[in-house]
């Protein structure tokens, strides 16, 4: 199959560490994104060919587009527990506050402790 | 460092809990010293039910160190628990008890910083109302914060830890 150049943007730290990942499993950052994208988009595939909505739901909480009130409620699950594993199952990160949202609280953190 | 009687108090909701759990890192909750109380309503939702979590919790929660703050929430929960099982409501019940916890904090120790860690799409959505003397502080900062003082030594290795344990523990189908 023909592969083709795309430009996207990437956060900086992933990258980093993507490049570390690489570099530890001789492979390159290449190879790691299509391997998971074609995970992503093959498993979104199979989902919606079986009728099942479930895995657009995992999506749509980890692009935070949808709470976990709204998530686990569609899902039928009552467990944070059942969240963290179906999404880590999915190979989908929870969703991910602005890293100047989380330097924030590094930063109320240090003044706390001085 | 803030003097003894000054000291935050650290509050963890389910979630924290449940990813420090998956990286066999709770005691990360304990690193800077400051004591550690975990809210009732919150201990029962991770351990109500056998995980692969709930006994590491439950053990790690029952040292002397780790204070259970009792809530109005989980006293109702458990009263209704014992007359109406069947119309009783299980969802979601710990973040009622957390908000409660707050105001248990800002009316009886004003003085004292209550940090709530929670996991991201918490802070993002979920409606706190924040007392003054209460942080919402998210489990990725706390590690972040972690790493900074020297404590450990990667943030983001504690976090693949608990989703790679996660995956490896599931055991649920998926597609679910």
């Amino acid at each position: 199959m023909a592969n083709v150049n795309f430009t996207g943007a990437v956060d900086r730290d992933l990258l980093k560490r993507a490049k570390v990942l690489a570099a530890k499993a001789e492979t390159s950052v290449n190879a790691l994104f299509n391997a998971e994208l074609r995970y992503l988009v093959e498993t979104f595939e199979a989902a919606e060919a079986a009728g099942n909505q479930n895995f657009r739901i995992l999506l749509d909480f980890s692009l935070g587009r949808s709470d976990h009130r709204a998530t686990m409620a569609a899902l039928g699950i009552d467990s944070e527990e059942d969240l963290f594993l179906l999404m880590a199952q999915a190979h989908l990160p929870l969703p991910r506050l602005p890293e100047t949202t989380t330097q924030g609280m590094v930063d109320e953190l240090n003044a706390l402790a001085g | 460092m803030a003097s003894t009687s000054q000291k935050p108090v650290v509050l963890p909701d389910a979630g924290p809990l449940i990813t420090l759990a998956y990286a066999d890192a709770l005691d990360l909750l304990l690193k800077p010293g400051w004591p550690v109380r975990l809210v009732d309503m919150v201990l029962h939702e991770v351990t109500r039910n056998a995980t692969p979590t709930s006994a590491k919790i439950a053990v790690w929660a029952d040292q002397p160190s780790i204070a259970v703050q009792a809530t109005r929430t989980f006293a109702h929960y458990q009263a209704a628990l014992a007359t109406d099982q069947a119309g009783l409501r299980k969802a979601h019940l710990g973040e009622i008890a957390v908000q409660e916890a707050m105001n248990a904090l800002a009316l009886a120790n004003p003085g004292v910083t209550g940090v709530f860690l929670f996991e991201d799409h918490k802070i993002a959505r979920a409606r706190f109302l924040l007392p003054d003397n209460c942080r919402k502080v998210s489990t990725r900062a706390w590690l972040l914060f972690l790493e900074g003082k020297g404590w450990i030594d990667s943030a983001a290795e504690i976090e693949r830890v608990a989703i790679t344990n996660g995956r490896n523990f599931s055991r649920l189908r998926f597609p679910p």
